[in-house]
C-alpha cells in the first residue's frame, strides 16, 4: 500500500487553478465570477392591502430592518394593494432611497390596477423605473430596466366581465 | 302647433365591463358611477340643460323633467314613485290641450331636427313615432296627444299599446348613446373637435380653445388646442392641458399638473404635480377609462372639492388678520 501523499497545499495555487478552470469551462466574465463569490439575495416585500398613514410607519420600520444588507435586490409585490395614499407613496420612495444608498436595485411586481393608476397619477412609475435590476432569477418575472412600464402596461389589460 | 315634452333622466346603469370598484380609504358609497351622465357638465352645460334649451328653441311649450331613480336601497319603492310621477306629469301635460307629446329618456345625446321630426310625425298620421339611428331605436317618441288622452287605463299602459303600430323616423345626424363614461368622454372630444354641434360656454380665445367667464390661467400654463376651461376655474403655474381636455366650472388644477385626454368635472380640485391621462375626475372620485376602474380618494392633497370664492374670502381675511396680530404682538414684546 502506498503511503498517503502529504502534498503541501498552496491555497493561492488552488484559487488560481479554480479560477482558470472556470474560465475554461464557460465564457463567464471575471466580474460575474467575483460576483458569484458574494451571492445577492432577493428581498421580496409583499405589501399589504392597505398602505396608508395608519400603517406606513410600521411598514417602513420593518422594511428598514429587511433592507439593512449590502446591495439589496428588492422586489416589491403590490398585487394585494387596494388602498394607497400619499403616505403610502412616501413609503415607496423611502424604500427606493434605502435601496439606492446601499447600492441595491428595486423592482415592482404584481401591480394591481388600483396601485398602477395611483403610481401613474403621481409620476411614481417613472421614479421607480429609474433603477433597473441587474440580477435575474426565477423569482423575478422581468429584469429589464423598464419593468415598471411593462408592469403598468400589463395591468392596463381590460378586465373581462 | 302645441307641443309638450316629458324628459326622464335615468340613474346610471352598472357598466357591463366594470368589475372592479375600489375605494381608497373610504366607506362612502356615493360614487361617480351613480350620478346620471345627462346631468354632468359638458363644456359648461349639462346634456339635460342643452336638450331642454333645444326643445324650447324649437317651440316646445311645456317641458317636465322627472328623475327616474335615486341612490338608495329601496329601488322598487323608487321605481313605483317614478311611475307615479310620470303618470302625474303626463296628466298635467294633457290638460294643456297639446297636439303632440314628446316622451324622451335621456340618455342619448342626439342633434335631432325637431321640426323635421314633428313634420314627419304629423304627415304619417301615426299615433306614435319613434326615432331610430343606425344602431337601433332611441328613447325619443312623439305621441298624438289627443288620441293618447282619449285612451283608457293608465298612461303607461296606453303607451305600451301604441308600441306595436309605431312609425320609425330614421335619424342620420350625430348621436351618442351616453351609456357609459367612455361615451361621455367621446362626446366631449367630439364637441371640442367640432364633430358634435355643442357650443362650449365661454369665449373662443384662440382656435378651438374656449375659456369661461372669470377663469384664470397662469401665464406659465400651457393650454393645447382643443381645450375647454370653464367659468371661475383656475389653472395654476406650470400646468399642461392637452388631448382635448375639458376643465368644467369652479375647478382648480394645481401647479405642475398635466391633464391629458381627460375631463375634470365641476367644482373639482386636482392636486399639484399630478399626471392625469384618460380619466374623468369628479371631486374625490376618479374614473380611469383605460382600466375601466373607479377610485375614490380621501387624500385631499390629490383630489378634493373646490371651495367657492365666497367661502375662500373670509378665510383669507382671517389669515391676514392673524398675521398682522402676530407681527404687532412681536413688535410689542420687543
Amino acid at each position: 500500500m502506498e503511503p498517503a501523499l502529504n502534498i503541501p497545499v498552496n491555497l493561492a495555487d488552488i484559487e488560481v487553478s479554480a479560477w482558470e478552470a472556470s474560465q475554461e469551462r464557460s465564457s463567464v466574465s471575471v466580474a460575474h465570477s467575483i460576483a458569484q463569490i458574494k451571492p445577492i439575495s432577493t428581498i421580496v416585500v409583499n405589501l399589504p392591502e392597505k398602505v396608508t398613514a395608519q400603517n406606513a410607519r410600521t411598514l417602513l420600520r420593518d422594511l428598514r430592518t429587511q433592507l439593512s444588507v449590502d446591495q439589496p435586490s428588492v422586489l416589491l409585490d403590490l398585487s394585494d394593494v387596494m388602498e394607497l395614499d400619499s403616505t403610502g407613496l412616501d413609503l415607496l420612495l423611502e424604500c427606493l432611497h434605502e435601496t439606492v444608498i446601499r447600492d441595491g436595485t428595486i423592482q415592482l411586481r404584481g401591480l394591481s390596477p388600483e396601485a398602477a393608476t395611483v403610481l401613474e397619477l403621481t409620476g411614481m412609475d417613472q421614479v421607480l423605473g429609474l433603477i433597473p435590476s441587474t440580477h435575474t432569477d426565477e423569482s423575478t418575472p422581468d429584469g429589464s430596466p423598464d419593468c415598471v412600464t411593462q408592469a403598468l402596461a400589463r395591468s392596463s389589460q381590460p378586465i373581462a366581465a | 302647433m302645441h307641443v309638450g315634452a316629458i324628459l326622464t333622466v335615468p340613474g346610471r346603469v352598472q357598466e357591463k365591463h366594470r368589475t372592479r370598484h375600489a375605494t381608497f380609504n373610504s366607506v362612502d358609497t356615493s360614487a361617480l358611477s351613480l350620478s346620471p351622465l345627462a346631468r354632468w357638465d359638458l363644456l359648461g352645460q349639462s346634456v339635460l340643460d342643452r336638450m331642454t334649451e333645444r326643445l324650447q328653441a324649437f317651440g316646445v311649450d311645456e317641458i317636465i323633467v322627472i328623475p327616474e331613480n335615486s341612490v338608495g336601497p329601496a329601488l322598487s319603492h323608487t321605481q313605483n314613485a317614478f311611475w307615479t310621477s310620470w303618470e302625474a306629469a303626463i296628466s298635467n301635460c294633457l290638460r294643456f290641450d297639446l297636439e303632440t307629446l314628446l316622451v324622451i329618456r335621456l340618455g342619448p345625446y342626439l342633434e335631432l331636427d325637431i321640426p323635421d321630426f314633428l313634420r314627419f310625425h304629423r304627415e304619417t298620421s301615426s299615433a306614435m313615432t319613434q326615432v331610430y339611428d343606425r344602431r337601433g331605436a332611441l328613447d325619443l317618441v312623439a305621441i298624438d296627444a289627443r288620441r293618447f288622452a282619449r285612451g283608457a287605463g293608465s298612461f303607461r299602459g296606453r303607451l305600451r299599446d301604441l308600441i306595436p303600430g309605431h312609425q320609425r323616423y330614421q335619424f342620420t345626424g350625430y348621436s351618442n348613446r351616453l351609456s357609459s363614461t367612455t361615451d361621455f368622454r367621446c362626446l366631449v372630444r367630439d364637441a371640442l373637435f367640432g364633430v358634435a354641434r355643442i357650443r362650449p360656454i365661454g369665449t373662443e380665445t384662440s382656435a378651438n380653445v374656449w375659456i369661461g367667464k372669470d377663469a384664470r390661467i397662469d401665464r406659465s400654463a400651457h393650454i393645447l388646442s382643443p381645450a375647454y376651461i370653464g367659468n371661475n376655474s383656475r389653472v395654476n403655474a406650470g400646468c399642461v392641458i392637452a388631448g382635448a381636455s375639458a376643465i368644467e366650472q369652479q375647478s382648480q388644477i394645481d401647479c405642475g399638473t398635466t391633464v391629458n385626454d381627460s375631463c375634470i368635472l365641476a367644482s373639482t380640485y386636482v392636486g399639484a404635480g399630478l399626471k392625469l391621462c384618460g380619466a374623468i375626475v369628479d371631486q374625490q372620485t376618479l374614473f380611469h377609462l383605460g382600466r375601466n376602474l373607479e377610485l375614490r380618494f380621501n387624500d385631499r392633497k390629490l383630489f378634493d372639492r373646490t371651495k367657492t370664492g365666497k367661502a375662500l374670502l373670509p378665510r383669507v381675511r382671517s389669515t391676514a388678520e392673524r398675521a398682522v396680530n402676530a407681527i404687532s404682538d412681536a413688535a410689542m414684546s420687543t
